[in-house]
């Protein structure tokens, strides 16, 4: 029988223990977010009310606050959780029931949240999620206090840890080589040394070289765009003398930008992944994070499906890259990436070495290129949508009777598309490549954002390759290689036709 | 087993589909067209989308059932299809999650059924259109006996 871990210290267990005996509701506490939620937009209507002297606006927003409070408030009441032996249940709703049932051997993640306000009442929710794409593949108990949360939390993953083991399976039978060495240490990782944290510093580069690089470079050409059209414009001396001026400050304010928004995303990332912390234990990859709203993610070291490594120019010129370590339920409809995947902000090669190895037993490999025919396919793949599309337009704007600015922008763009056709595919062919070992798979694709998938082969699902009439003409086709909880398949388009369709009959037939 | 094709019949549904989708675009285009009272030449491209639209649907109908088989190998099931773009995907049995008979209102007037699977993984392309009644049934039966019992993902 499960052995119960024993209770955080402090606590008498009858207030730790959460649903084990019998069918619970959460505390009533854990209403005191949308209560808040609910009082602030009460208020901020009073407020109106007496400075704007609208009257139907209070109403309406104190009537939808009232229902919206009184809902969450019967949603709460009936809303019933118990964690037995075999499985933990939930049963909810007023008028239809639903009952949902996760049996322990189906946990592929469990997560604790706790937002800013949740803090400051001291509520910690649980997510515990399986393989699935729905939404309801997902159970959330909202909200514990972080003694019931972690309680909970070393419930489920060590009766699913036992619930693995029941059907004549050893325990020695952990993925990877680097398990059997570890497996001397501590079934439970709470007291654990971690084995990575990220200082502020690297949280504040990550921040820095991630989308706000962008973002920044993108507000810098439309800056300049803006600018030189002002400029472009005709008209007398002194209107020229005004726009230039004003152009000057555009190209200022895009420059502001360039610079500004990385320092933003500085920050952000300085909140958001804030006492970074990951531990790789034989049993369970678990990161802990966040300044503002706290999260602690564990995933079964047995549920891992993949690694992805993902970089930028930018990171790259660092040496560095982020990493997702992927489970099963990481693929929830909508908010899939952001919310339940355990990613590490940005990582050096050594440490991304450690995490692959650590994570899913496999070494990062180097890649074998794709056939010579693949750099020609890479070329034309960018080269005629650009000047396909270019001709059209023109051919179009021009029988409309479109300005002549106009079509020259267009022809402008085109070929200056096309142009970057070359460099961009023989980048895309360079930097792409497959290597297969005995234990795993990878992938690698990309120009500006390379991405590298390393999957254990025991965790390809299915695989296919797909040929269009053009990569039929030079013997190529692509493989994509299907991944649990995967919302986009680890692919490399245009490798050799016998590789991907070799690769694709036998990666998926490794069993565990 | 031999690589096995669809029903014949599939034909028929891909046919339907591309009058309907045809109808569809002739009878949108032509009533806003005439309501915002186009000119006649915006009228003729409409019929001539249209027809556009049927002939390719109609040829693909064609193509599409004669570029599609599939294998009920030893490991698993692979499927092919694909005009355009061919392609090849394999589901070892062993993956299989679940399987699902679909049948359509046409499918169901002309005794066709789609097989569909599924795997852990939401990317995996895994269902047979145009199956007979007489083939789909004993397939499911089959592919649910080759199925692995243990928990896949």
């Amino acid at each position: 029988m499960p052995s119960e871990p024993s209770d955080p210290p402090g606590l008498p267990a009858s207030q730790v223990t959460f649903g084990s005996n019998g069918p619970e509701r959460t505390p009533a506490r854990s209403l005191a977010p949308s209560v808040v939620v609910a009082a602030g937009g009460l208020l901020l209507a009073v407020i109106s009310f007496f400075f704007a002297g609208d009257a139907s606006g209070i109403a309406i927003a104190g009537v939808v606050l009232v229902a919206l409070g009184v809902s969450r408030a019967i949603s709460w009441s009936v809303r019933r959780y118990e964690i037995t032996t075999e499985e933990v249940r939930v049963t909810a709703g007023l008028l239809e029931r639903t009952s949902s049932v996760v049996p322990y051997s189906r946990v592929q993640q469990v997560d604790l949240n706790a937002s800013l306000l949740q803090r400051a009442f001291g509520l910690t929710t649980v997510h515990i999620g399986t393989a699935g794409a729905s939404d309801s593949a997902e159970i959330t108990i909202d909200a514990l206090s972080p003694p019931q949360a972690e309680h909970v939390r070393r419930v489920i993953l060590e009766r699913r840890r036992l619930a693995q083991l029941a059907p004549g399976e050893s325990a020695g039978d952990a993925p990877g080589p680097v398990a059997a060495a570890e497996a001397a240490g501590p079934p439970v990782d709470e007291e654990a040394t971690p084995a990575l944290t990220l200082d502020a510093g690297r949280l504040a580069l990550a921040g820095a070289t991630g989308a706000s690089i962008w973002l920044g470079v993108a507000a810098l050409f439309g800056a300049v765009f803006v600018a030189l059209s002002t400029i472009g414009t005709e008209g007398s001396d002194l209107v020229d003398v005004a726009s230039a001026a004003s152009a000057v400050v555009l190209v200022m304010l895009g420059l502001g930008l360039l610079f500004g928004l990385p320092l933003l995303g500085a920050g952000y990332a300085l909140l958001t992944y804030g006492n970074f912390r990951l531990w790789v234990t034989p049993e369970h990859v678990r990161a802990s994070y966040g300044l503002l709203s706290q999260r602690r993610l564990t995933v079964p070291r047995r549920r891992v499906q993949m690694v992805t490594v993902a970089d930028n120019p930018v990171r790259r010129w660092l040496g560095m890259a982020s990493a997702t370590v992927q489970s099963a339920s990481a693929s929830r409809s909508g908010d899939s990436r952001s919310e339940s995947s355990l990613s590490v902000p940005l990582l050096n090669q050594e440490e991304l070495d450690w995490l692959v190895t650590a994570s899913v037993g496999l070494d990062r490999p180097p890649l074998t290129r794709r056939p010579e025919a693949a750099r020609g396919r890479a070329i034309r793949r960018r080269l005629w949508p650009p000047l396909v599309l270019g001709l059209v337009a023109t051919v179009v704007l021009a029988l409309v009777g479109a300005p002549g600015g106009v079509v020259v922008a267009v022809v402008l763009a085109a070929v200056l598309l096309c142009v970057a056709a070359f460099p961009w595919g023989r980048a895309s062919y360079q930097r792409g490549g497959y290597a297969v070992s005995g234990a795993g798979l990878a992938l690698g694709s990309g120009v500006l954002t390379h991405t590298t998938w390393h999957v254990p082969l025991v965790r390809v699902q299915s695989a296919g390759t797909s040929q269009s009439w053009f990569q039929r003409r030079r013997q190529l086709a692509s493989l994509r290689v299907d991944v649990a909880g995967a919302a986009r398949a680890p692919q490399l388009r245009d490798m050799g036709e016998d590789t991907s369709t070799s690769m694709a009959r036998t990666l998926p037939l490794s069993r565990r | 087993m031999t690589e096995q094709t669809l029903d014949p019949r599939i034909r028929v549904l891909w046919v339907v589909g591309g009058v309907l989708g045809a109808l569809l675009v002739a009878v949108i285009g032509g009533v806003v067209s005439l309501v915002a009272g186009a000119p006649g030449w915006v009228v003729t491209l409409v019929l001539v989308a249209a027809l556009l639209v049927l002939v390719f649907s109609l040829l693909d109908a064609f193509l599409a059932y004669r570029a599609w088989s599939y294998l009920v190998g030893t490991d698993g099931l692979e499927l092919r299809h694909g005009v355009l773009v061919r392609r090849i995907s394999l589901i070892p049995y062993h993956r299989i999650q679940q399987i699902d008979v679909r049948r359509g209102p046409i499918e169901r007037s002309l005794g066709l059924s789609t097989l569909v699977l599924r795997t852990a993984a939401a990317t995996s392309d895994a269902s047979i259109p145009g199956l007979s009644e007489q083939v789909a049934d004993p397939l499911r039966l089959d592919l649910l006996g080759r199925a692995g019992g243990s928990d896949a993902v």
